[in-house]
């Protein structure tokens, strides 16, 4: 869990862009290890497979509005874009099928770690926890009934079994809704069996 | 296909799930659903072929 003094905007803004420079890194300094680690194992992964197959890498030096995209998804991967380039293997192979999958894979790891920078941003503001908070609200609105609804409001409120005729049963301070309208039923019950004592 | 789908569906567990448990569960029904959608869709643009 972030700590509060991670919700400073300016050092969430740092661990988003740590997170896009070396994948997983984000959630890493917010103590996230399991999403981190798995972050940069995908990542690295992907990158690693593109690179074995020799899939294309986009660069900036291109008139191609397409080639722009590209190169800006496969930006997306951070330290690893910079690996990949230095990566001597033959050069890009788009002459088969595995290369062109290389060039995709390339650019679906650089979109993964955007959106993992983004995720780590988010976390360190503290956006998700309030995200998460509106979707248990929604989820499950009796979530807070059901701790009193379990129980037996009669053993919970500890009253006699025969009851004081004429005097009400002593509420305790914090009576939830459900209670109350078990208290408001007993007085009847303990009516009618006295009448069917009497006939 | 199968390897795409199945690094693509971990980083997304891992992203929006919490235990274990979770993330295994959502990461094979995505690949589940990759796999349908991506076969699914080549099918579908079989019967457009000329």
């Amino acid at each position: 869990m972030p700590s509060q003094e991670n919700r400073n905007p300016l050092a969430a803004l740092l661990i988003g862009i740590l997170g896009w420079l070396v994948p997983g890194s984000g959630h890493l300094l917010l103590r996230q290890w399991g999403r981190g680690l798995g972050v940069f194992c995908t990542v690295a992964a992907m990158a690693g497979i593109a690179m074995a197959v020799r899939g294309r890498l986009f660069l900036l030096a291109t008139n191609d509005f397409f080639d722009l995209l590209g190169f800006a998804a496969d930006c997306g991967m951070g330290i690893f874009f910079y690996i990949a380039q230095k990566w001597s293997n033959g050069g890009p192979d788009v002459a088969h099928a595995a290369g062109d999958y290389g060039t995709r894979f390339f650019a679906a790891a650089g979109v993964l770690n955007v959106l993992a920078a983004v995720d780590a941003y988010r976390i360190a503001r503290g956006q998700e926890e309030e995200d998460e908070g509106k979707e248990d609200d929604a989820d499950t609105p009796s979530s807070h009934r059901t701790e009193h609804s379990d129980a037996d409001p009669a053993s919970e409120l500890q009253l006699s079994p025969a009851g004081v005729p004429g005097v009400p049963p002593e509420l305790p301070a914090e009576v939830s809704r459900g209670e109350s309208i078990a208290v408001k039923q007993e007085p009847p019950a303990s009516d009618e069996t006295k009448r069917s004592t009497e006939s | 296909m199968l390897l795409f789908a199945l690094v693509v569906s971990a980083a997304f567990a891992f992203l929006s799930r919490r235990t274990m448990h979770d993330r295994l569960r959502y990461t094979m029904w995505s690949v589940i659903v990759f796999l349908v959608a991506a076969i699914g869709l080549g099918w579908l643009m079989y019967l457009f072929q000329k």
